[in-house]
């Protein structure tokens, strides 16, 4: 698990030869790589892309295992903070699929309001 | 913790994400996977000027497949790269040979029409999913300007331009409801621009004009003079009155196009390459109609200008010698100008004449596909000897033309300029 100390990553998933859609681009202080730690699924999500110069740091199982051990009330607020963030991510994942689909209407002029004849303005 | 910020920012603006279009965020990697550059597509338009890039020349194989059902042709493409083979039909092929990075899917889309006079456009999509599928194809984004402004995203001056396009991409403005006002207007006296009557006028008014134009040649120092020592008043004054007789070039396109019984999808203000800003009138309805309403309404929108020069010389040549007759003078020369631009096909600008003459030899892309054998095959096929094929004699033909049109445009300005001064 990594913590974005500055500058700004894009998480992107491949859709097709050199082409990736960007799922979302991060800055200073969000974290990627979280399921690696907390997650069994060996298998990447997603790709990991420094949009600029981006300094990171890292996190790994043993060092949370001892933070939760030794800071248990602090473990508890880091937590909480990581659910909130999570739970964000996936209302924003909803709002990225109405958002492809829409774009998708529009691209194939299925989209019905604007072919009912409402002003593109 | 902070927040992922969202790739597409309409995506978490609820009710209002309506008003805004649709965008798509992708990243784009290099061949060698060195490097990336992020584009944003806003559809539908945008989708329209994606470029499908077909695999280079060495990584893909074509071949006939043996004849099946008589009349109908197959063939076999192969990508050397996953050894992938898909079977494609004649329109197919077709289409897989314009996918060479340079035309967007609208080029695509009118080259199929011209070809085939067929309109099942999903037939596009249809391929392209295919061969994304194969990897024998990637959608290249936008234009050539934003491919080098993204490479060169980390300068400053380059975010600075994206900045600027994009804030003038915003001024476009257009409505879909002026169909019904067009119908109105051609209804109420608009179809008599397209009757003999109105040309019998036009060849007569063309007829005086030239006489006029004739006798304020010999004026011309005058006027010239009257240009200059109101320099500025004069540039405002024309550009503001050609500003407006675009509009009217664009509203008789529109009255052509329902002339024959089509719709007018869109009309609208755009800053046309980023720089002019102008009115526009999105006739492609047209391409349901036959040729002879396809030639008309290319002409149609160029003979406003005719007329308004030709009136502006007549009137010029009535009025006494000073600052107006000079305005309405240079006024008429910009009109007669923009005339002879919009229908003269060989200037490499992609005007009504030029669309006509498209049409003509059924060569969509004229103008891209003549500079790009120019520089690129013709070379290589003069050092070989070998002979030209009629497709590529119209491309040469077209090339030299344009050239020495331009030349001798460029020329003609320089002579009045200098003649200008001179007086």
């Amino acid at each position: 698990m990594f913590f974005i100390r500055s500058g700004a990553i894009l998480v992107s998933k491949k859709v097709s030869g050199r082409v990736e859609q960007i799922l979302s681009r991060l800055e200073s202080g969000a974290f990627i790589g979280e399921m690696s730690v907390f997650g069994d699924e060996p298998k990447r999500t997603a790709t990991i892309q420094a949009d600029i110069d981006t300094s990171l740091l890292a996190l790994d199982r043993e060092s949370i295992n001892n933070f939760i051990k030794e800071n248990p009330r602090e473990a508890a607020h880091f937590f909480r903070d990581m659910a909130r963030v999570l739970i964000r991510r996936l209302v924003q994942s909803s709002d990225l699929v109405r958002e492809v689909t829409r774009w998708g209407l529009e691209a194939t002029g299925l989209d019905a309001e604007r072919k009912s004849g409402g002003p593109r303005t | 913790m902070s927040e992922p910020v969202p790739a597409t920012q309409a995506g978490a603006q609820g009710g209002q994400q309506r008003r805004t279009p649709a965008r798509l965020n992708i990243l784009i990697r290099s061949e060698d996977g060195a490097s990336f550059e992020v584009q944003e597509i806003t559809s539908p338009a945008a989708y329209l000027q994606l470029r499908p890039q077909r695999l280079a020349d060495a990584q893909w194989e074509l071949a006939q497949l043996p004849a099946g059902v008589p009349g109908t042709k197959r063939y076999v493409l192969k990508s050397r790269r996953t050894e992938d083979y898909l079977e494609l039909d004649d329109e197919e092929r077709f289409l897989w040979e314009q996918m060479d990075g340079r035309a967007s899917m609208q080029d695509i889309a009118v080259a199929y029409v011209m070809r085939y006079g067929s309109f099942d456009f999903e037939k596009i999509p249809q391929l392209i999913s295919k061969l994304l599928q194969a990897d024998l194809l990637t959608l290249r984004p936008m234009s050539t300007l934003r491919d080098i402004l993204e490479r060169n995203k980390r300068n400053p001056a380059a975010r600075a331009m994206v900045a600027t396009i994009q804030a003038i991409e915003k001024l476009n403005v257009s409505s879909r409801r002026w169909n019904d006002l067009f119908e109105r207007i051609h209804r109420w006296g608009g179809w008599l621009i397209f009757t003999p009557a109105a040309v019998i006028g036009l060849a007569v008014l063309t007829a005086f004009g030239t006489r006029s134009l004739i006798r304020l040649w010999a004026d011309l120092g005058a006027i010239s003079s009257a240009l200059g020592h109101h320099a500025i008043v004069a540039i405002l004054a024309l550009k503001l009155a050609f500003f407006l007789t675009v509009a009217l070039h664009q509203l008789v396109h529109a009255l052509a196009c329902v002339h024959y019984g089509r719709r007018v999808k869109e009309v609208g203000f755009i800053i046309h390459h980023m720089v002019v800003p102008t009115f526009y009138a999105d006739v492609t309805d047209l391409f349901m109609a036959s040729r002879r309403a396809r030639i008309v309404n290319a002409l149609a929108g160029p003979t406003v200008h005719l007329v308004l020069g030709m009136l502006g010389v007549i009137l010029a040549d009535k009025l006494g010698p000073g600052l107006l007759q000079a305005c309405v003078a240079a006024s008429a020369v910009l009109q007669l100008q923009s005339f002879l631009i919009c229908i003269y096909p060989f200037s490499f600008l992609e005007m009504d004449g030029y669309h006509v003459l498209e049409d003509a030899v059924s060569m969509p892309r004229l103008s891209q596909e003549s500079s790009h054998f120019v520089w690129g095959a013709l070379w290589k096929r003069l050092a070989t000897g070998r002979g030209f094929n009629r497709q590529e004699v119209v491309y040469l033909c077209y090339f030299a033309l344009s050239l020495l049109s331009v030349l001798g445009f460029v020329g003609l300005n320089a002579f009045l300029i200098l003649s200008a001064r001179h007086a």
